[in-house]
Formats: structure tokens, sequence, C-alpha cells
């Protein structure tokens, strides 16, 4: 499902970010990217939805090369891959449907399919009865479930998540944690960078471990160490 | 994508950013109506002075007091003239209802009382249209007994329009500053939206959604304003015209031949102008708001 090869990212005029990196993920894998901060496991999400494009090397998304897309093809590529931010990037000025409909309103779906999505998104990650509520009359915990609801709303293949339970308290991890593994479950790959050691050691997932750009450990059914 | 998307978008950055919206629509309308009032004086101008210029080149006034002999060898001598085309002669009567009318409540109008005492004329149109060659014309009337002066308009003539060009010269200067300033501004309003939505448009990029999506409801922003603004200017534009028709025609009789009534632009022409207008002020929103869209949405 992702490829990469022999990936290096170097920020203009700085240090690599990502050195020489290679990685094969599965459909419907579970992947932690792990490693202190700078680590490049945020650069390493960035190119996977081209959010950044690699230095020297090659990034496959579903058998594509992804830096190989014209510009108009990237948002196709998007539609494909979801996201999931630490911040939530929750529009404050909308309610929590309007967010998750957001997402589909802006790719041009009907809205008889946002009419049939939306609630049924807002179900899976519990919210349904907050449907008219404002992102700050939610919790943290909430407000990333309006996030993952938006980001998986259009069935992507792939959903990236970045720290996202790093504003959030042990137990509240825990429960964005069994969303985010029943999503796995529907066959969605899920490639997530975190730094939360108990998540990682309670869920005996793949592990990828970044050290200042490098991969110094990529394994199944790893801890974090 | 959808019309009512795109509208219900393009509505809300117009409302969002209202101070910087109507600065815009205002500086393309105060632009645009300079543009078109100075258009509609210089064709107004054009159309007097082409028809002084292809009309009488000349006018050879008679002494007031001369006998009807010598009007009438004058007469003689510019029918035989080959190279005169026409010669109208304009009696007392004629010639007294011009004098009260151009120079109504002046004292030239005090000097004349009774229409015997205002000079007689031909408006001559001689073949040529060559200056010189008139002037060299009007010389063989000028010695002519009963005659009181010969008048070649073609210097006076050629200082008007100098007068009028130089003057729409300027009017075009500011209209082009103040339309580069309306571009500008423009320019800078569409950047604000997109920093007031930066990150709506994150999350719209995030989810996929195509760059025509993203860029369109701010492009359609900076095109309203212009076409706004145009708008505006064609109704001022019309409003300029309408006063001018008020008080320099006022009464004027409509289907007069005056020179004045040749100043003033017909409605027809109006909205020839009017639709310049708009064309003009939605081509400068388009491009100063696909400009902003191109420099500050990164997308």
């Amino acid at each position: 499902m992702i490829r990469l090869e022999n990936v290096t990212k170097i920020y203009k005029g700085e240090v690599p970010a990502l050195r020489n990196a290679s990685a094969d993920i599965a459909k419907g894998e579970f992947v932690f990217l792990v490693g202190a901060s700078g680590s490049g496991k945020s650069t390493m999400l960035r190119l996977m939805n081209r959010a950044e494009q690699p230095s020297e090397g090659i990034v496959w998304v579903a058998g594509k090369d992804i830096n190989e897309l014209p510009p108009w093809r990237v948002p196709y590529l998007r539609r494909d891959i979801g996201s999931v931010f630490q911040d939530f990037k929750l529009l404050p000025n909308k309610t929590v449907v309007e967010n998750v409909a957001f997402a589909l309103e802006v790719i041009g779906k009907p809205s008889h399919v946002i009419r049939n999505q939306v609630p049924a998104m807002l179900e899976l990650v519990g919210l349904s009865r907050k449907h008219t509520s404002f992102p700050h009359e939610l919790s943290g915990g909430e407000q990333q479930r309006v996030a993952i609801a938006r980001a998986f709303v259009n069935r992507p293949l792939i959903l990236l998540a970045d720290e996202p339970t790093g504003n959030l308290d042990p137990e509240t991890s825990e429960g964005i944690m069994r969303l985010l593994d029943r999503i796995n479950r529907t066959g969605t790959t899920v490639v997530m960078a975190t730094h939360d050691r108990t998540i990682v050691n309670s869920m005996r997932r793949r592990v990828i471990n970044l050290d200042r750009g490098v991969i110094v450990r990529d394994q199944a059914r790893g801890v974090y160490e | 994508m959808k019309a009512s998307y795109v509208v219900r978008e393009t509505g809300a950055n117009l409302r969002r950013n209202i101070t910087l919206t109507v600065a815009s629509i205002l500086t393309v309308a105060v632009s645009l109506t300079l543009a078109g009032v100075g258009w509609n004086l210089y064709r107004g101008v054009e159309r007097a002075t082409n028809r002084w210029g292809e009309g009488v080149q000349f006018v050879v006034f008679m002494q007031p007091d001369a006998t009807p002999d010598q009007v009438d060898s004058v007469k003689k001598a510019l029918e035989s003239n080959p190279e005169v085309r026409s010669a109208r002669y304009v009696d007392h009567n004629e010639a007294f209802v011009e004098v009260k009318r151009i120079f109504k409540n002046g004292s030239v109008a005090e000097v004349f009382k009774t229409p015997e005492e205002v000079p007689t004329s031909f408006r001559v149109v001689p073949l040529t249209k060559d200056a010189d060659q008139v002037e060299n014309l009007a010389d063989l009337y000028r010695p002519r007994a009963g005659v009181h002066s010969v008048t070649v308009p073609g210097d006076a003539l050629r200082r008007f329009q100098r007068f009028t060009r130089f003057f729409v010269l300027v009017f075009v200067i500011v209209a082009v500053a103040s339309l580069l300033s309306a571009g500008l501004l423009i320019v800078n309003t569409i950047r604000l939206a997109i920093f007031s939505r930066r990150r709506e448009i994150e999350v719209m990029k995030l989810v996929g959604a195509t760059n025509w999506f993203i860029r369109i409801p701010f492009m359609l922003e900076g095109l309203v304003q212009g076409l706004v603004g145009a708008l505006i200017a064609w109704g001022g534009s019309w409003a300029v015209n309408h006063a001018l028709r008020n008080s320099l025609l006022k009464g004027v009789k409509a289907d007069s031949t005056d020179t004045l009534q040749l100043l003033i632009t017909q409605s027809g022409a109006i909205r020839t102008t009017g639709i310049a207008l708009v064309v003009i002020g939605t081509v400068i929103g388009a491009t100063a708001s696909g400009a902003a869209v191109t420099r500050f949405l990164d997308v």
C-alpha cells in the first residue's frame, strides 16, 4: 500500500530530516512510527500524502510514484488518504455535523450521499448526540473523534495520524485508540506517529523506530522500548 | 462544483471583509467614473469639433450697415468661386437670435438692441480641408466692400482641441492611476480573505478539494467587486452626463444642431461606455484576484 524507497528529505539548508529510509507497509496494516521529537516521524507522514516531496528516493502509494503525479492529481490522491492531527484542525465556526460534512462537500459529493454518510460516521465515533455542538463545546477526546470522523467519512484506503493522542489524557487516549483499531479492522491501513509508550506497548503492532532521521528498528508486534 | 456552494462561499467572503470590500468597490467605482466621464467628454469634443471642421470653415462677417448690393456682390463672388462648396447667408434676424443665445445674460448681448445692429454673415464651406488653403481663400474676401471681417476658426479650433485633449490626458492618467490602486486594493482584500480562511483552506487541501474548487470563490470575490464598482461607475457617468445636459442645454431645442448639443453624449453612447466600463471593471477584478490567488494561495 505504501512503500518508501531510500527516501531522504532535507529541508532548506538544514540537516536531513529523513535519511535513506525504506519501508513497506501492506494494505490493512497498523503501523506505529516512534522516536523522539525531531526524529522524522512527521516528515515521514507528510511524504506519504505529498505534503512534502522527498529530496531523494521514491514514495509509492497504492502502486503509484506519488511524486510523479502532476499537481492537479494530488487532491485525488488525498481523497484516498485521511489525516488526523494532534491539534484536531477542526473549523471553529462549524458544528460537529458541518465539520464532517465539509470534507464531503468540498470534494463535490452529492447532498444525499452527505446526508447518509455523515450520521453513520458520527454513530461510529460515538458523537451522534452532539452533532449540533461546536468544537469549543466539546472535550479534547470528543474533538479528536470529530476529526477522525472527518478523516474517515470518505472511506479512504489509508489513515495517517500524527500524534492523535498527544493532547489527551490516558483514558481518553485509550478510547481514541479503540476507534483507530476499529477503523483498521475495516481494512484501512493506519500509520500513526506517537510518543505514547503505553499505547504502543499495549497494542503490540508493527513499530518503526526513527532516530535523527534514520530507521533504527522495524519490528512486527513491537514495543516502544 | 455546485453553484450553491460557490454563491454561498463568495457571499460569505464578501461579508467577512465588508470594510475592505466596500473600499475596493468604491475605488473601482470612482476610477471608472472618471474614465467614463473623460471618455464621454472626449467623444463629445471630437464630435463637436468634427461638425465644426466639416461644416463651416470660415465666416465672412458683413458690416452692419452693408448695402444689399454689397451683400449680393459678396454672395455672387462666393458662389462663383470653384473652391467654395457652399455659402449660407445668415440674415439679421437669425444672427440676432444666435447672439442672444450664445451670449445670454452677457454684456455682448446688451450691445445689440435690435436685429439690424447685428452683423450678417456668410457661413462658407470650402472644398479643401487644408488650413493654409482655407486661410488663402478667406483672404480673398477680406478686402471686399461691405465686409467687416473674415474669421477662420482653424486656429481657435486647434487650440480648443489641444486644450481638451490635455484635459482628457489628465483624466486618463488619473483614471489609470486610480484603477491601478483599485486593483492593488482588490489584491489586498483577497489576500486578507485567504488569510482569514487559512484553516479552512488547509482542511480543504487535506481532504482533497481540487485547486480550482479552493480558488474559485476567491476569484469570484474580486470579480464581483470589480463588477459592482463598474455598475456604480456606469450610473455615475450617466449622472454626470445628465447633469451636464441639464445645465448646458437648458432652453436649447433637442433637435438643434447646436455645437453644445454635440458635446453631450446621447444615451445610446452612454450605454456603450457603460458596457465598456463593466468589461474593464470585471477584467480588473478578475485579474487582481487571480494575481492574489496565485501569489498567496498555495494550491
